[in-house]
């Protein structure tokens, strides 16, 4: 049998209803914070994955908002397109509309002075500003318009080729703007003739058109299709080169050789150059590139300057419709397939915000297994640490009224 | 008769004392420290008589204090262990709250901070967005620099209840001293008979000092104690007592260490205080507040640095260069703040050295001691942690050199070092206090990139650039600007790409953009081949090696199918207001793995200080609470046999009391005798 002192009677019943308290009012602060980690000695490992889920959490959040503004941008962009898209389409009316042969020249004006409203309202569109006042398509230099009209009056793209790119989740990026440059400048240009400034007066070249790709391909043997140079020798033969050769290669014609007002092919591409005299020059320009702008600007000058007196002129006409109308064609694709890769980025940023929304719910749900209180557990926790307590009370209570004292 | 009388006599006499040793007993019941008495009878020696002895009554020999040494020793080690547990538990819980608090920690404000660059990035030119950057950027300064600031108050904390529980102690030492004075010349000792109150004062004394302090206690002659400390420094001998001092510590001197004077000497016993309150704070400051000083700034430097960096690649509203974000983690005044020199150095004290950070990511956090020794060039570097050697070796002479080290550089700049040098090195430890925001209009907050590159108007070929990556305006191995980037606003020079066929493989000339002077003409006959493009792949156009030559500072790809005569041109970004390469990448570093060598992102390595600081506190708590149990169970062991029952004081009054009033009646009886004697020779 121990000895028990008095004093250990006091001492350890009161150290008991200590520890008891200290239970029930961490219990109670658990219940009144509903959180089960309230310092993280509570539980050290939950707690540090606690802050990287507040982390996780907080930057679903930005995403959130990130994938909102991205929308946004993408949804203006798209609208800019659309519109461009309605205009190109208009101008190719008009275009067809000014082919007609049995126009006069009002008619033609006043086509080209509509041509001349759909141009401005082209530039309009492609200087679009978003919320901020800055040009969407001015690649990395928001804050200088996209295009401006030089001292001829023609367009200019102002901006670079930067493309401002957003994160919307941990790696996935999305383009939310494009340059100007890609859209409405870099169309592929319809392959034309060109005449040299010392060439003859009269002399002109027509009806060119490519007629077989392959051909013009394989006349390049791999390398890259690049302009050809048309000269009319003193037989009245025209001969065909591939300047970019050193020494230029001799392109074969059909018929072969070709003369001057009959057409012929050479690699592909047929022409016919009329009224020459030997030493003229023509150049077949291939791949090359214009804006949309600049073909909507020749068709206006072609429009108000050129006649129908002569057999030039009017070859010329022909050629400027034909050419305009392929070239709207090309400007046409390229604004569709840069609204179709809009709607692939906006697909990604619509799946991106599905994924976020749900990872968002997880990780809510794991951060709320980790701190928050099991409610049921923590109030029966505390009704039972109550009634131990009280019992202990009680008790101590009674033990320490016993003495022998009080019966001497 | 009389000897009836006389044995009477006996009982009352001893019966009294053993009434008022009861007595006291009952009225020191809760006097800590007393050790219950009792009263030792014993049979006086017997009258002899032709029959047999006749007893002549009882005597007190002894009023014995009922005391176990060894359980009184028990509660004083166990006393140390709590006392040590509870001081360390209080500190650490402190700690805990304050890391682990929504509002008081770091994690808040660096997700604010993070998040804010990321939504900048929509809209670059944003200047509400700016300032939102800045002002989250400076809320991180801020959460920093407070949690520094606390970490320093409980610093400082600690030290005064150090100097508190030195005074303590002092007077403690000073007390079991005069004791054992006082116990040594009490009267009676050479008889056994013990000061009982004194012998209950000094257990006392001792082991108040056993909950301030680990000491060891032995008896020596005369019943005094000698006590001294764990590893054997005297404090008390017999009389003696020494003085415990405190002093700024000659390694840290924002540290105290301890000391001990005796008889004129004074000898640093810092690493002798274990156990006991002052043994606590020790630990808390060596196993927690150190560690999470070095953490948060290791947290600080590398964030200041991977900002600084980016920052620095970046371009302005205003197209300048960013320059530092965050203040600059290598200027003279930080890398000299990181060296410490020993008090004790032998003079002149001319040693100077810097320390470097040259890789955040590689930089542990770590405090370190770098010790000469020899003729004065061996130098030995030891982790103060694991007080492992983690570098050794000897200076050059002439002794400028570097003593490299995973994530920085020692440099000794110059001066004497003497055999004995000791330099304190704490490559992480001020850094959370000098963070500061260098960026401070909107303006200069650099969110584009100063580089980018377009593609000629008249290319025929499909080849595609792209608009760059910036890797340093600076030589990373001389710190100067990269000649690209010498002057303002422009890049020197400009470049253009230009394809040629070489003997039918397609290479690129770099070309001057502004002159048109050649730079460098591509070869494809070279070995190995200069500037040649290979399509269907990404061809990259200059080195991301910052020794090889043509090194730039940035670096771009190319693909698909130039042909020969196609150019792009590669150019300062001038006017690139809408461009938020730089804000993407400023923002990646929320979430990018930066610390560790690339395994912990800045979140999760405050993270872990939380949790370290975490499971500190919790094993505190437990041991706290076994440290508690146990000095709960040799409490009650000595009160067991030391400890006053009332109930038990009660039942020995009553038996004390009945012995007295039957000694009484013996005398009584012996009155009566006598008269009886008397009357009948009447």
């Amino acid at each position: 049998m121990i000895r028990i002192s008095s004093q250990q009677v006091f001492s350890g019943g009161i150290n008991r209803l200590q520890e008891l308290n200290s239970n029930l009012n961490n219990t109670q602060q658990q219940i009144s914070t509903g959180k089960r980690v309230n310092t993280p000695s509570d539980d050290p490992v939950a707690a540090a994955r606690i802050l990287k889920l507040d982390q996780e959490l907080s930057r679903v959040e930005t995403y959130q908002r990130n994938v909102n503004l991205a929308e946004n941008r993408l949804s203006q962009e798209e609208s800019a397109l659309e519109s461009s898209i309605d205009i190109i389409q208009r101008v190719r009316e008009l275009t067809v509309q000014a082919g007609n042969g049995a126009l006069s020249v009002e008619d033609r004006r006043s086509i080209s002075s509509e041509l001349k409203e759909r141009l401005g309202q082209l530039a309009n569109v492609a200087n679009t500003r978003d919320a901020s006042g800055e040009y969407i398509f001015s690649g990395f230099q928001g804050s200088r318009q996209a295009f401006v009209q030089d001292s001829a009056g023609s367009w200019q793209y102002q901006g670079d080729e930067g493309q401002r790119v957003l994160e919307i989740d941990d790696g996935v990026t999305v383009p939310i703007s494009d340059h100007g440059k890609g859209i409405f400048v870099s169309v592929p240009k319809a392959i034309t003739g060109v005449e040299a400034a010392t060439n003859s007066a009269g002399s002109y070249i027509s009806g060119v058109e490519l007629t077989d790709a392959d051909a013009l391909e394989s006349a390049f043997g791999g390398a890259v299709p690049n302009d050809i140079r048309l000269t009319v020798n003193g037989a009245g033969e025209v001969v065909a080169e591939n300047p970019n050769t050193i020494p230029a290669t001799v392109l074969t014609t059909n018929p072969s050789p070709a003369l001057v007002g009959a057409e012929f092919e050479v690699a592909g591409i047929r022409a016919t150059v009329s009224d020459a005299a030997a030493g003229d020059e023509f150049t077949l320009a291939i791949n090359d590139r214009q804006s949309m702008f600049k073909t909507i600007e020749n068709l206006i000058s072609g429009l108000d300057s050129l006649g129908k007196d002569s057999a030039k002129s009017s070859a010329q006409f022909d050629t400027l419709i034909a050419d305009s109308l392929s070239n709207l064609d090309s400007a046409q694709e390229s604004l569709v397939s840069k609204q179709t890769e809009l709607g692939g980025r906006m697909n990604a940023v619509e799946s991106t915000k599905n994924f976020l929304e749900d990872s968002s719910v997880y990780t809510n749900e794991i951060r709320s297994e980790l701190q928050d209180l099991d409610y049921a557990e923590a109030i029966s926790n505390l009704s039972f640490q109550s009634f131990v307590l009280q019992a202990a009370q009680q008790s101590f209570a009674q033990v320490s009224q016993l003495s022998l004292f009080d019966r001497l | 008769m009389a000897g009836l009388l006389g044995i009477g006599l006996t009982g009352i006499l001893s019966h009294q004392s053993a009434l008022n040793t009861t007595g006291n007993n009952i009225t020191n019941a809760n006097t800590p420290g007393y050790s219950r008495q009792e009263v030792q009878f014993e049979t006086q020696a017997g009258q002899r008589t032709g029959a047999g002895s006749i007893g002549s009554g009882v005597s007190i020999t002894n009023i014995r204090r009922l005391a176990n040494e060894y359980l009184v020793q028990q509660v004083r080690e166990d006393s140390s262990l709590s006392g040590e547990q509870e001081a360390l538990n209080s500190e650490l819980s402190r700690l805990d709250n304050l890391l682990g608090g929504e509002s008081t920690g770091l994690s808040n404000a660096l997700n604010n901070f993070f998040a804010s660059l990321q939504n900048a990035a929509e809209d670059p030119t944003s200047l509400p967005q700016r300032q939102l950057v800045l002002s989250e950027a400076q809320q991180v300064v801020n959460r920093f620099q407070a949690l520094n600031q606390e970490f320093i108050q409980q610093r400082e904390s600690v030290k005064t209840q150090m100097q508190q529980g030195v005074k303590d102690a002092n007077t403690l030492l000073k007390s079991i001293a005069e004791l054992n004075l006082a116990i040594s010349e009490s009267p009676g000792l050479a008889q056994g008979q013990m000061p009982n109150e004194l012998m209950d004062k000094r257990d006392e004394k001792l082991r108040q000092l056993s909950e301030l302090v680990g000491i060891k206690v032995s008896e020596t002659e005369g019943s005094q104690v000698n006590v001294s400390l764990s590893n054997g420094l005297s404090l008390v001998v017999g009389n003696n007592a020494a003085q415990f001092g405190t002093e700024e510590s000659a390694e840290d001197p924002t540290r105290l260490s301890f000391t001990l004077s005796n008889g004129g000497r004074t000898v640093n016993v810092d690493q002798q205080i274990n156990g006991g309150t002052l043994g606590g704070l020790r630990r808390f400051d060596n196993e927690a507040l150190k560690p999470a000083f070095d953490e948060l700034g290791r947290i600080a430097i590398a964030l200041s640095d991977t900002m600084n960096h980016q920052h620095e690649i970046g371009m302005d509203l205003e197209g300048d260069l960013g320059g530092l974000f965050f203040t600059d983690i290598n200027s003279q005044e930080a890398q000299r703040s990181r060296v410490v020199a020993n008090a004790a150095n032998q003079q002149p004290q001319t040693g100077q050295l810097a320390v470097e950070i040259t890789d955040s990511s590689a930089l542990a956090a770590g405090s370190y001691s770098l010790q000469f020794s020899g003729d004065g060039r061996s130098f030995e570097l030891i982790d103060k942690a694991t007080g492992e050697t983690v570098n050794q070796g000897r200076l050059p002479d002439p002794v400028q050199s570097e003593i490299s080290m995973p994530g920085f550089n020692i440099r000794i700049e110059g001066g004497a070092f003497n055999a004995g040098d000791k330099y304190l090195i704490q490559p992480s430890r001020n850094a959370a206090e000098s963070i500061g925001l260098v960026v401070n209009r909107e303006e200069d907050l650099a969110f584009a990139s100063p580089i980018r590159a377009s593609a000629g108007d008249q290319n025929i070929g499909a080849g595609e650039i792209d608009q760059g990556v910036m890797l340093n305006v600076r030589n990373p191995f001389t710190n100067s600007l990269l000649p690209e980037f010498s002057q303002q606003g422009q890049l020197s020079p400009p470049l253009e790409v230009r394809f040629r066929d070489d003997a039918g493989t397609l290479v690129y000339d770099l070309y001057d953009a502004s002159s048109g002077a050649l730079v460098q003409s591509g070869d494809a006959s070279a070995v190995p081949p200069v500037n040649t493009f290979i399509s269907g792949v990404s061809n990259k156009l200059f080195s991301e090696d910052p020794s090889d030559p043509s090194y730039r500072g940035f670096q771009f790809q190319m693909k698909g199918d130039p042909a020969p005569g196609d150019s792009f041109v590669i150019e300062y970004n001038s006017n690139g207001v809408s461009d938020n390469r730089n804000v993407e990448r400023l923002a990646a570093f929320g979430t990018a793995n930066t610390l560790n060598n690339g395994s912990q992102s800045f979140a999760e390595g405050y993270a872990g200080l939380v949790e370290d600081v975490g499971v500190k506190t919790r094993q505190s708590q437990l041991d706290l609470d076994a440290g508690k149990t146990l000095l709960e169970q040799s409490t009650a062991q000595r009160e067991s046999v030391s400890g006053v029952n009332l109930d038990e004081e009660a039942g020995k009054l009553i038996q004390y009391q009945a012995a007295y009033n039957a000694s009484a009646q013996v005398m009584s009886v012996a009155q009566d005798l006598f008269n009886t004697l008397l009357q009948s020779f009447r």
